[in-house]
This record gives C-alpha cells, structure tokens and sequence, in this order.
C-alpha cells in the first residue's frame, strides 16, 4: 500500500519527462528545418538573382554585338559592293567569323560561370544536408540513449510499464524518423529539381545555339577554305602558264635572235670566205698568200665555232636558271597549299572533336529522356488506363442512377402533389357532407327530395 | 379513399427505391474514390522516379 502513491509518482515524472524530451525534440528538429529552409530560400533567391542578372547581361552584350556586328557588316559590304573587291569582303567574312567566336566565348564564359554558380549552391546544400542530418541523427541518439536511459531506470521499477514505455519510444521513433523524411524529401526533391530544370532548358537553348553558331561557321568556313584553295588554284595556274608562255616566248625569241646572229654571223663569213677566196684567187699564185689565207679561214671558223658554243652555254645556263626559279616556285606553292590543306584538317578535326563532345551530350539527354520517356508511358501504364476506363464506367453508371434517381423523385413528387389534392377534394367533400347533414330533409311537413338526392351523390362521391 | 391509400403505397414504394439509389449512389461514389486515390498513387510513384532519374542524371551532367 505504501509503495503504491510512489509508482503513481514515479509514473507522472516519466510522463512529464518524455514529453519534455519530446516537444525538446520537435522543436529542435522544428527550428533546425525552418532554419535551413530559410537559409535555401535566400541562397535560392540570390541565386535566382543573380542568374537573372548574368541572364540580363549576357542577353545584352549579345544584343548589341550583333546590332554592332550587322551595323559594321552591313556598312562593310555597302563598301565592298561600292568597290567590288573580293578581298574586303573575304576580309569582313574573317571578322564576322571572329566577332561570332567572341560571342560564342562569352555565351561559353557564361555558360561556365552557371555551372559554376550552382556546383557551389549544390555543395553548399549538400554541406546543409549533411550538417542538418548530422544534427538530426545526433538529437536522435541523444534521445534514444536518454529514453533507453529512462527505460532501464522504469523497467527496475516498473516492469508493468514497460510496455507503455517501449510503445512511447516507438512513437517518438517514428515521429522523428518522419520528421527526417520530410526534411530530406523538401530539402533534396523540391528544389533540386527545381535548380536542374533551370540548368537543363539553359543548356539546351545555349547548347542549340552553339550547334547553330557552329554550323554556320562550318559552313562558312568550309565555303571560304574552297572559294580560296580554288582561288589560289586559279592563280597558281594563270601563274603556271604566264611562266610557261613567258618562258617559251623568251626561248623562241632568244633562239630566234641567235639563229639571227648565226645567220649573220654565217653571212658575214660566207662574205669574209668569198672575199677570201676573191684573195685566194688573186693571190694564188704565191704560197704564202695562201699559207695566210689558210690560216685566216681556220681563225675565222675556230671563232665560229667558239661563237656557236658560247651562245648555246649562255642559252642553257639561263634555261637552267629559269627551271630551278621555276622548280622553287613550284615547291614554294606545293608548301603553302600543303599548310593550306593541314589548317584545314586542322579545323575539321576541331570542329569534329566539338561535335563528338555534343553527341555524347545528346546521346546522355536522350538516354534520360528515354528513361522519362518510359517512366512515363510504360510504368504502371496500362493499370492507369484500366483505372481510368473503370472510372469512366463507373462515371456513366452513376450519370444513369442520378438520372433515375431524377425520375423516381419527379414521380414521388407528383404522386405527393397527387395525394394532397385529393386528400383536399376529400375534406371538402367531408365539409359539403357535414354541411348538408346539419340541415333537415323535411321541410313544411314534406319531404325535401332534391336534398335527399343530393345526400345520394355526396355519399357516392 | 382507396385510391389515395393505393397513392400512398406507391408513393412508400418510390420512396424505398429512392433510399436504395441513394446507398448504390453512395457504393459507385466510393468506389470511385478509392479508383481516385490509387491513381494519385500510381501518379505519385511515378513522379517519385522521375525525381530520382532526373536527379541522378543531372549530377552525371554535373560530373
């Protein structure tokens, strides 16, 4: 008997104890989640701030790069079209390439800086999970030591409550493990999603962009590299043939004037041998005219034959010389075509090492999209529209039973109006009846026939 | 009076079909609610995975 107030108070203490413990818990867990959901506001406010800002900024650095790029482009082509010279217009073509590059490398600074931007925000969310988590399994070993604490304590003195006890540590349990549900679904789900379908639609558009940009470029690119190897082809072959026609007029022109000079030369000696054989005649009767004559004529062929060579040295040293002009101008041009051609791989490698990049891209956003696509319409799909059927039936069967529930009360009611007015004929039938029994069928000492047949037709009625 | 207790039958009659429209009414209406229901959860379990497909591929974008 005397120990029976002490477990009633015993008792009390642990009930106001858990409950301590428990609204101790839920507030704290309370003011942990509020405040970590404030801090994510504001960082998602900021966030969206300043995206706003670089989204702001971005689009008007590109509005007026282009403005000015149409501007100056269009402004260059009235003069190039004023002029008509090839090469300012391949001029603008290579700053109108470069100024879109720029462009192209801000949209990209851009691009990097978001991505930047929100791989910080989501470290720091992750930190905040973490920490809140942390926070959270730590308030919750506090706790379960402190209720396993208070459990041992109430099972060595009440084994009747142990049960109560393990149910309220259960609850709290439960209420705690919710509690971090919760947290974890608001925090995780809602706004990371939230920031990703942001980032995602960005990249896309900026990603459509960049493909764009970058086939046009290609294009132009692939355009000019042709106008301008085809181009230096054509020069290279007007060239060619300036140097070939040049050169074989020269060579015709040279052995022309040297078979002028041989003609003459040969002349001059057919006139020289005339007049020495004129000499050889008046002088043939001495020797030594003769011996003279002789060695004049081999003086004069020897010069001639001197004559005849240096002219074919001379003439094949200027054709050497012009074949090894020719040959370094040919290598020269076989060089600049061959960097001509490497430049141009070059960029095609480039240009296909971006592509690669962005099909890999693709490819991982149509597999998500695939996998969406199949979450979407194959999950549980055909269960929905079983569902949806069923519902539909049911829909229509309810439409009818309203419909003849519709009906049943029309009738009801006319039936209801029905008995009221003949429930109202009968009383004032009943009135008429009563009216009339109150007077007497014998009037004067004779008997009223009209009103005895009027009792008849009151009574059939 | 005959006629109007014949009324009264009748009308006792509507009334009974009435009441049993009213509990199928009350069947279909529930029925319907449960079909409801389990297809908000159907509809939810598939939001629930779009979350974690788009949430993993965007971290693999991040990465």
């Amino acid at each position: 008997m005397l120990l029976l107030p002490k477990v009633d108070t015993l008792k009390e203490s642990m009930r106001q104890t858990i409950n301590e413990i428990k609204t101790s818990a839920e507030s704290s867990i309370i003011e942990a989640a509020n405040a970590s959901k404030n801090n994510l506001n504001r960082w998602r406010v900021t966030f969206q701030k300043e995206k706003a800002e670089l989204h702001a900024e971005s689009a008007t650095k590109i509005e007026s790069l282009t403005s000015e790029l149409k501007e100056f482009y269009g402004k260059k082509e009235n003069d190039a079209v004023r002029l008509n010279e090839e090469t300012i217009r391949q001029k603008l073509e290579k700053q109108h390439t470069d100024d879109f590059e720029k462009k192209l490398k801000v949209e990209r600074d851009v691009y990097r800086r978001l991505e930047a931007d929100f791989k910080v925000a989501r470290k720091l969310w992750i930190k905040e999970r973490a920490s809140l988590k942390d926070e959270g399994q730590r308030s919750m070993l506090i706790l379960e030591e402190k209720l396993k604490q208070q459990a041992k304590a109430f099972e060595i003195k009440q084994i009747k409550s142990q049960e109560e006890v393990e149910e309220r540590v259960s609850e709290e349990r439960s209420c705690v493990i919710v509690c971090f549900s919760r947290i974890e679904v608001i925090n995780g789900h809602f706004h990371f999603m939230k920031v990703f379908r942001e980032l995602q639609e960005q990249q896309i558009r900026i990603e459509d962009r960049y493909s764009i940009t970058i086939n046009n470029l290609k294009d132009k690119y692939k355009v000019n590299q042709r106008n301008e190897l085809e181009k230096e082809k054509a020069k290279l072959e007007e060239k060619w043939k300036k140097v070939v026609s040049k050169n074989s007029e020269k060579a015709s022109q040279e052995l022309e004037k040297l078979s002028m000079e041989l003609e003459n030369c040969e002349k001059q000696l057919v006139g020289s041998h005339r007049s020495t054989r004129s000499m050889k005649e008046k002088f043939e009767a001495s020797i030594e005219d003769k011996a003279l004559l002789e060695k004049s004529m081999g003086f004069v062929q020897k010069n001639l034959s001197f004559l005849h060579l240096r002219s074919l040295v001379g003439y094949m040293i200027e054709r050497q010389k012009e074949k090894s002009r020719k040959e370094t101008e040919f290598a020269n041009y076989e060089y600049k075509i061959k960097v001509l051609e490497q430049k141009y791989m070059e960029e095609i490698e480039h240009i296909s090492r971006g592509n690669d990049s962005t099909k890999k891209e693709s490819r991982k956003l149509a597999k998500t999209l695939k996998l969406v696509r199949n979450i979407i319409v194959g999950h549980k799909s055909e269960d929905l529209q079983k569902m949806r059927r069923r519902c539909v039936e049911i829909s229509e069967v309810l439409a009818e039973v309203e419909k003849e529930g519709k009906a049943i009360k029309k009738k009801r009611d006319l039936s209801g109006k029905e008995i009221d007015k003949m429930q109202d004929n009968l009383r004032k039938l009943e009135d008429q009846i009563q009216a009339h029994s109150k007077t007497s069928a014998v009037q004067n000492g004779r008997i009223n026939m009209s009103h005895a047949r009027k009792k008849r037709k009151l009574d059939e009625e | 009076m005959e006629e109007i207790e014949e009324k009264r039958c009748n009308f006792v009659k509507v009334e009974d079909r009435l009441s049993n429209i009213d509990k199928r009414k009350d069947i279909i209406e529930a029925s319907l609610k449960k079909l409801e229901q389990s297809i908000v959860d159907i509809v939810t379990e598939k939001q629930v995975m779009l979350f974690e497909t788009l949430g993993s591929s965007g971290e693999d974008c991040i990465k």
